[in-house]
């Protein structure tokens, strides 16, 4: 039986421990995919995947992405919002893998809206 | 859809909508019976008789933002076509229980497709969500517990750090599906 163990969880903890006070307190940057059946027969695991892919590359400490369910908005999917800390939150259309890959180091990195796949901005 | 898993991820999702703070996901292949069961429990708001009922029509959403839901019948269409079947419980505010047995061999059956990716990304984009997973095939069983994970570690469960040590083990562990 394989199991996540103590062990295994111990050496995440040491390696991380250290770097705990640095954590921005200002709030965070925000990223939203939308996981409704339609924007999963889209790809949007797979964007997902790639925008985790990022983070976890860049180590990106000040980015959270959680998911949404459908927006009624099935023909633009699959669908991503980013939110940089104090920005408007703007919804980025037909993101593919590559294209999540533009935003995150245009948009969530240097804070550079890609302008020519947005659907809207709030 | 190309993949079990992203029917898996679809089912998973309702629950996700339905408010559930535990989901259980349990998938299981049986080598001698050569089924494989797919159960999914959450305590997310439940579902009325009359939806339990509707569900399985592809026209019938209880959401606003559109008319049409889709991920329930798809995924019965494909286990029914397959000669398997799928049982649904529900119960107003305490939960949802589905579970689907389907003979895996069935040529109108998608591959599993990327599970470790699929519950990489369940885990990491509900960090608030407990969820216990139990994959077992050919004997062979893999346990997930976020919460035991997130009791672990001090940092939440979607950092860099995090997400890079649970892609490893599940690719590691559930990489052959
Ligand atoms: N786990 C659950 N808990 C509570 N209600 C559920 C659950 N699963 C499904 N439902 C109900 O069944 C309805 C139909 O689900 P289905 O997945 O087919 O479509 P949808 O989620 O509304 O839209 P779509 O999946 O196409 O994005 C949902 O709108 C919801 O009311
Ligand atoms: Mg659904």
């Amino acid at each position: 039986m394989k199991k996540l163990t103590l062990e295994d969880l111990k050496k995440i903890k040491e390696k991380t421990q250290a770097e705990l006070e640095m954590r921005s307190p200002e709030g965070k940057d925000k990223i939203v995919v939308h996981m409704g059946t339609c924007g999963i027969a889209a790809g949007a695991r797979e964007t997902l995947l790639a925008i985790l892919d990022e983070i976890e590359k860049r180590g990106l400490k000040n980015v959270v992405v959680t998911q949404a369910g459908c927006i009624g908005l099935c023909e633009y999917e699959p669908l991503i919002s980013v939110q940089k800390v104090g920005g408007p939150k703007v919804l980025y259309k037909y993101v593919t893998p590559e294209k999540a890959r533009k935003i995150i180091a245009q948009h969530v990195v240097n804070g550079q809206v890609v302008s020519e796949d947005v659907l809207s901005t709030e | 859809m190309k993949e079990l898993s992203l029917h898996i991820l679809d089912i998973v999702q309702n629950s996700i909508e339905a408010n559930a703070k535990n989901i259980y996901l349990e998938i299981r292949k049986d080598l001698q019976k050569g089924i494989l069961y797919i159960i999914i429990k959450d305590d997310g708001k439940g579902m009325s008789k009359e939806i339990l009922e509707e569900i399985k029509n592809p026209f019938f959403t209880s959401r606003t933002t559109r008319k049409v839901g889709l991920g329930v019948p798809l995924f019965y269409e494909l286990v029914k076509n397959c000669g398997g079947e799928v049982k649904i419980n529900s119960e107003v505010g305490k939960g949802t229980e589905i579970y689907a047995e389907v003979p895996f061999l069935c040529v109108d059956l998608p591959p599993m497709g990327n599970l470790s990716g699929t519950i990489l990304g369940l885990i990491v984009t509900n960090p608030d969500i407990d969820f216990e997973i139990k994959i077992v095939k050919n004997g062979d069983e893999v346990n997930i517990s976020t919460k035991e994970i997130k009791r672990s570690i001090d940092i939440p469960i979607n950092s860099p750090e995090v997400i890079s040590f649970l892609k490893e083990f599940l690719n590691e562990n559930l990489g052959g599906w």
